[in-house]
């Protein structure tokens, strides 16, 4: 799986290429919008780690700086590294809620 | 806050510096605390220096496993450094534990070698990654030393193995003794983990090769 291998980094990695797959957005509105779907706060040394991890395996790309921030938006890549992490985290989610549901 | 950015290394700040910079201007502009953003800023930067660079040769990218390494193996070391100096030293034959915190330093070389050989395809990655593991465990392990043998000499200073050195020595200073102690054990301390750590290292890798083979 592409998601693979990034540690620490990985939860991140997910939170932000899941926030990037609605719109391109650069470090300040990642932050934000992470928090508001998410409820998690990304410090700025983690999301950049996440950040430079993420275009190394070029699942994300930077775009222009717009002054002095610069968006980044998801590739075809990372969408559909993405879409298979999801597909699989759903497939676990539902076999527990069924398990769950079972045993009460 | 922005001066932090100073911390991360060159080349990520030419990728990345100003726009980090706005980020933590916003941040702070927001009012978040200082050191919660301070704190995570350093971990970043750390994680930064550890790794290789985009685009980085075979050696720079094992190199940078060995420092990974060698800084995780020497966190451990330096709390058992403080705990049997300072906080709860220890008057009896400690050779068990050293004996087993050398050992430990063995495998962690040969971890090192054994990473770098499945990412590094180049036969040169895995003695360099032991080696630098090697180096970089010899430096932090003997800097906690110096640091606790300088700032709590008044306990260190008693133990009877430290009191036989300096009367058996020509010295009058036992902070004078301790140091020229830890200087000889730096000298033989690093070149002996770095080969170590190379020859170590090269094991693991073979290992490395041996279990990504075919068949």
């Amino acid at each position: 799986m592409e998601l693979d291998g990034l540690g620490r980094f990985a939860d991140p990695a997910v939170l932000i290429l899941s926030s990037l797959a609605g719109s391109s957005r650069h470090g300040y509105a990642l932050i934000r919008d992470i928090e508001e779907f998410a409820g998690v706060t990304l410090g700025p040394g983690t999301l950049y780690g996440a950040l430079a991890r993420l275009e190394e395996r070029r699942l994300i790309e930077s775009l222009p700086p717009e002054e002095r921030r610069r968006p980044y938006r998801i590739t075809a890549a990372g969408a559909a590294a993405l879409g298979a992490y999801l597909r699989h985290a759903a497939a676990i989610a539902t076999v527990g809620l069924r398990r769950l549901r079972e045993s009460t | 806050m922005t001066r932090l950015v100073r911390f991360y290394p060159r080349w990520w700040r030419k990728r990345y510096g100003a726009e980090f910079a706005a980020l933590l201007a916003d941040l702070r502009a927001e009012g978040r605390g200082r050191w919660r953003l301070g704190v995570d800023v350093v971990a970043g930067a750390l994680d930064a220096r550890l790794r290789p660079p985009p685009a980085a040769g075979p050696g720079r990218i094992a190199a940078s496993i060995g420092a990974r390494a060698g800084v995780l193996a020497a966190v451990p070391i330096a709390t058992v450094v403080v705990v049997s100096n300072v906080v709860r030293p220890s008057p009896g034959d400690d050779s068990a534990a050293v004996l087993t915190g050398y050992v430990a330093i063995m495998l962690v070389l040969a971890a090192a070698g054994f990473v770098a050989g499945r990412r590094v395809r180049a036969p040169i990655g895995p003695p360099v990654a032991g080696a630098v593991a090697g180096a970089v465990i010899a430096a932090l392990t003997i800097a906690t030393f110096a640091v606790v043998d300088n700032a709590f000499l008044d306990v260190v200073g008693r133990q009877q193995v430290k009191v036989d050195g300096l009367a058996h020595s020509h010295l009058t200073s036992m902070r004078l003794y301790v140091n020229l102690t830890l200087a000889v054990a730096a000298g033989v301390l690093a070149p002996v983990l770095t080969g170590c750590g190379a020859a170590l290292g090269a094991l693991g890798g073979l290992a490395a090769r041996g279990r990504s083979a075919p068949g």
